[in-house]
């Protein structure tokens, strides 16, 4: 379900990092917990993302969810396909969905987020709630 | 589950049926509630153009009887319970003095000296201690919630899937009249009205046989598309029909009028609790009024956000979604009346951004006979 080449964060984004560039989404857990997506808003190529900071918003019918960076770094791409089909994101949110890619400030960051195994541990967890 | 406060929710008869089925369930008025159960989308839109089944066994009940009933209700009702005949209801508001609603409801003719009431949930208790305080008359007044399950099944396919499961006589019940009838081999009163804008039947029968009678309305339905749907498919079907929900378009503060309920003010016969200033207002207007708008920019309105004209807040959205069977994105708001006109350009204040959108008149949605 939860693929071993991506690190996760506790608000539920996930992140691959290929060299410098990391590409960011949000989890299957998230898009569950959303429902139905109709509208993501993203920020632009070139733009700052900051760590633990808000890059951008998904809404579903019922509710507004912030999606928060995993890492520091500047917008190299964001998903155009996604933000003119939401609904993308309910039907393959660790794919086609992706939501940005950013070059990282700082490849070290990544080391405190989660693994595929941690962040299921996590997820149960937050279910047993 | 429990809320914040640590206080139990109330379950309806039905929730294990809707665990059973996957669904999502919420805090809704001190109820444990389903939200959903496929997604919002896949329900509202199985109400638009097939059917839906929600349990509202939620909503409050009340019983108000006796030779002194109609004038206890004529007092503390907006609308004009005179006019009702045996087995017709009427959508009307239980009043506050300045014209403001306690809450809105249904009103349910048994007979002359027999009314039954459906509120909402989250006022069942609000409503009853308020009408045994205006109680004057001695009329007999009883909270009767526990005594039922509501269902809902709603849709243009309603009619058809009922049909299968009860003796009634569905075609001579008309909008807005109810009878007592057996569905699936159970007692109770079958209501045609509902919350959703289309065509369909409310049921209240006694809770014991519940979730029989779910599973049987599903099944009957299947074969015409019928699904369970949550609370959350409700409110948006609700918004499209542009029917206020009590604690966004309507509360204490403000007055039928300024909700565009003037249609439910019996203004000119008898009187009633908040007559006066309602009276006032119908002359000498009112100071804010209800609209509908729709987005003509990318972004949706949520409950709380500023209605802007020309860069100044002069209101308040109290109702915004995206709508599934409009497919755009629109909202209820209040603003002053010289703003109030359809097709005056407005904007919505999204996370500090200025929005585009559109008055339009209401409903959104209507239905097509």
């Amino acid at each position: 379900m939860y693929p071993q080449e991506f690190l996760y964060t506790k608000e539920h984004e996930w992140i691959r990092v290929d060299e410098s560039i990391g590409t960011i989404g949000i989890t299957e857990y998230a898009q569950k917990e959303l429902g139905d997506v109709v509208f993501v808003e993203l920020p632009k190529v070139g733009d700052h993302v900051t760590a633990g900071e808000s890059f951008g918003t998904v809404e579903s019918v019922k509710a507004v969810s912030e999606i928060y960076s995993p890492v520091n770094g500047e917008v190299t791409a964001a998903n155009p396909k996604v933000q003119a089909n939401p609904e993308m994101l309910n039907a393959d949110p660790h794919g086609e969905a992706w939501l940005i890619r950013v070059r990282l400030s700082d490849r070290r960051e990544i080391e405190s987020l989660m693994s595929a195994d941690e962040y299921e541990a996590y997820i149960r967890q937050e279910k047993a709630h | 589950m429990a809320t914040s406060e640590g206080v139990e929710l109330k379950r309806t008869a039905l929730n294990a049926a809707h665990r059973a089925a996957g669904a999502r369930l919420v805090e809704f008025g001190g109820w444990e509630m389903p939200v959903e159960y496929s997604g919002i989308m896949q329900e509202h839109l199985a109400v638009r153009t097939r059917a839906g089944l929600f349990d509202v066994s939620h909503m409050g009940e009340l019983e108000v009887q006796g030779p002194e009933a109609l004038a206890l209700l004529q007092w503390v009702t907006s609308n004009d319970v005179s006019r009702l005949k045996d087995f017709q209801a009427q959508y009307s508001a239980l009043m506050y003095p300045p014209g403001s609603a306690v809450d809105d409801c249904i009103v349910h003719r048994m007979a002359a000296d027999h009314y039954f009431l459906c509120v909402n949930a989250a006022n069942t208790d609000k409503d009853f201690a308020w009408i045994v305080q205006q109680n004057t008359f001695e009329a007999e007044v009883r909270n009767v919630s526990s005594a039922y399950t509501q269902l809902a099944l709603q849709g243009p396919q309603a009619a058809e899937i009922l049909a299968r499961v009860t003796d009634a006589g569905l075609s001579a019940l008309r909008y807005y009249w109810f009878c007592r009838a057996k569905c699936c081999g159970v007692e109770g009163l079958l209501a045609r009205t509902g919350y959703t804008g289309e065509d369909g039947f409310e049921f209240y029968f006694a809770p014991a046989e519940s979730e029989r009678v779910w599973n049987e309305l599903l099944e009957a339905g299947k074969p015409k598309g019928l699904i369970p749907a949550g609370l959350g498919a409700r409110n948006t079907l609700r918004l499209e029909a542009a029917y206020p929900l009590y604690g966004h378009e309507l509360d204490e503060e403000t007055s039928l009028l300024e909700a565009n309920l003037g249609w439910i003010c019996k203004l000119d016969n008898g009187e009633f609790i908040g007559r006066g200033p309602l009276v006032e207002q119908r002359q000498q207007g009112t100071r804010k009024k209800l609209v509908g708008f729709e987005m003509t920019a990318r972004g949706i309105a949520r409950d709380g956000y500023s209605v802007l004209v020309d860069g100044k807040a002069v209101g308040r959205v109290t109702s915004g979604s995206y709508a599934p069977y409009l497919k755009k994105s629109i909202g209820l708001a209040y603003v002053p009346p010289e703003h109030a006109e359809v097709g005056r350009e407005i904007q919505i204040e999204i996370r500090g951004k200025a929005v585009p959108a559109r008055l339009v008149l209401l409903p959104f949605y209507k239905r097509s006979k």
